[in-house]
């Protein structure tokens, strides 16, 4: 059994996203379990899940388990700083949402401090390309604009309640709840419109076209996308893209780009990310910054491929003295075989072969363990 | 190969004659008996017939990858799916019931008995009125009749089973139909399949 093989595909995923990052420069971020919890507090509505895990420490401070990694990285951002490129991979506590359940999730991720303009919009959707391919190569990344959200809701007059109602619907291509918007005072104009750009979902290459015709409102967000597709197209690396206006994120924390992973045969979103100025105009550090996480719990069981073995070889060593087995183990490990050594042959354990070591140092093969 | 997860009873009967007559039919399911998975190769489809309020869980988790479902259990599991289309079938409303002549008590507690406490506590939440919910699975208009609660929250059809226990709507809280839902991941690998289904489906409106 080879080293290679020994580490299944789940435990190999974050040393290859490692490696892929490290190559681009990025430093590795490592933070601490438990950060004082006035840091959440204050920043509540920046978490995409409202509870977070609190506990008191021996001088009577309130703690939290650490929820999010970014903002600990944004708060740790000094404001001279031009320019960092971080990547982590952490543990973070939330209270399951619908549930009083803790959950512990692995996040996997990096962050572009000071990512400025195409290129940072560039690097990072590439790598966030990068990442997906190095699980499979059914993937697609949905790209999407925070800023054509807000021109396209407020172009069609949805403000304050209405807005939150459309954002919602939106989201989730809910194209019967928002034609009802004209019920609660859209034009049926604007409800249509907006069923129409819920649906939207293609390659960007073919949607933007239209959209820049029937949007003049989202120019500015329309450039910046078509921009940053016609980039990754010419290096190759276009054909997985997809404009999907249904991909919202935190509106109080993403500004601008925003996109999320998807691969065949796992059911939810595998990686999310974003531009988020907000949060770091939020810490008092008016530095632009983009960055994206993976979930690799979500992957666990697409990764997951069942052995067909649980050992290579079965030894059963019966009355065999404890140095006989022990040597004649060595011989078999020598040659490259997992060795279980047991006195009986224990129920259930699926073997390729299985020997029975004879008292005097030889062996019979069993053919049915 | 597309799995698609219908609600067992008459609601999952209509729907897949909708289904049908688009061409996604499947022979096997329309002879009696009682298997929950049917498969039409040729046509690309299969079937899995489960129990209604569970539709939306296989389709979140991948095991289907659209499904049709009232929007009555949407509203109150929330599940994160894409909501595609509004079939206009099994046409009902969430509504709130009382016994006739029924007097609100502002100073208690209101106590609703329902299989929807979800769509309940958002309702009064809205409201700022205080309740206390009675989670029961069935025979809903039991309860305000034998001082279990003091009203009920619970689809109403027809009403007929309301007047016959004495009990009338007081409040609507929203109208239920069958939505087409699909999962947000297989979304992307599938969506000329399921956007032609959606065309073919509205034009059999």
């Amino acid at each position: 059994m080879q080293q290679q093989d020994m580490l299944s595909r789940a435990e190999r995923l974050p040393l290859m996203l490692r490696t892929l990052y490290e190559q681009y420069g990025y430093q590795r971020y490592s933070m601490g379990k438990f950060e004082p919890y006035d840091l959440y507090r204050e920043n509540k509505d920046f978490l995409s899940s409202e509870t977070v895990i609190t506990f008191t420490d021996a001088s009577g401070r309130l703690m939290a388990l650490k929820p999010d990694v970014t903002m600990s990285i944004v708060k740790n951002t000094r404001p001279e700083t031009r320019s960092q490129k971080l990547y982590y991979s952490e543990n973070v506590f939330r209270m399951k949402p619908g549930s009083r359940e803790y959950s512990e999730i692995r996040q996997i991720g990096l962050e572009y401090i000071g990512g400025r303009g195409a290129y940072a919009e560039a690097e990072v959707v590439r790598l966030a390309l990068e990442s997906l391919r190095s699980i499979s190569e059914q993937h697609v990344l949905c790209l999407n604009h925070m800023g054509l959200i807000s021109a396209a809701l407020a172009a069609c007059g949805a403000a304050g309640e209405l807005r939150e109602a459309a954002l919602a619907a939106l989201r989730q291509k809910n194209v019967p709840a928002l034609r009802a918007l004209a019920e609660r005072g859209l034009s049926p104009a604007a409800a249509e419109r907006l069923a129409a750009l819920a649906m939207l979902s293609g390659r960007p290459q073919d949607e933007l076209p239209a959209l820049v015709r029937d949007l003049p409102e989202a120019a500015q967000p329309l450039d910046e996308l078509s921009q940053l597709v016609g980039t990754l197209e010419r290096c190759g690396c276009g054909e997985q893209l997809r404009l999907d206006l249904s991909t919202v994120g935190h509106m109080d924390y993403y500004n601008g780009l925003i996109f999320r992973g998807y691969l065949q045969g796992v059911p939810r979103a595998v990686l999310s990310g974003g531009r988020y100025d907000n949060l770091m105009l939020r810490f008092g550090k008016p530095l632009p910054a983009l960055g994206f996480a993976l979930y690799p719990d979500e992957l666990s069981r697409a990764l997951h491929m069942p052995r067909d073995y649980d050992v290579d070889v079965l030894v059963l060593f019966g009355d065999a003295a404890p140095e006989l087995v022990l040597r004649a183990c060595d011989t078999l490990r020598q040659q490259g075989f997992s060795v279980r050594a047991e006195q009986e042959p224990p129920p259930g354990l699926r073997a390729r072969r299985c020997l029975r070591l004879l008292v005097d140092g030889g062996w019979e093969e069993i053919a049915d363990a | 190969m597309l799995n698609i997860a219908l609600p067992k009873g008459r609601l999952g009967k209509t729907v897949y004659e909708r289904f049908a007559a688009i061409g996604c039919g499947c022979p096997e399911l329309e002879a009696e008996n009682r298997r929950l998975v049917f498969v039409n190769e040729a046509a690309g489809v299969s079937y899995l017939q489960v129990k209604p309020s569970d539709v939306a869980i296989y389709v979140e988790r991948g095991a289907a990858d659209i499904g049709v479902v009232g929007s009555d259990i949407l509203l109150e599991t929330q599940p994160d799916i894409y909501e595609l289309l509004d079939l206009g079938l099994g046409r009902c409303r969430l509504a709130v019931a009382a016994p006739d002549g029924w007097c609100e008590e502002m100073s208690l507690p209101l106590r609703v008995a329902t299989k929807y406490p979800h769509v309940a506590q958002a309702y009064y939440a809205a409201l700022n009125r205080q309740i206390d919910i009675i989670k029961l699975h069935g025979s809903i208009e039991l309860a305000p009749l034998l001082g279990l609660s003091d009203v009920i929250v619970d689809i109403v059809e027809t009403g007929t089973t309301l007047r016959e226990n004495g009990l009338s709507v007081v409040a609507e809280i929203a109208p239920v139909s069958a939505r087409l839902i699909a999962n947000r991941s297989s979304y992307q690998f599938n969506q000329e399949r399921v956007a032609a289904l959606i065309a073919g489906l509205e034009g059999k409106r």
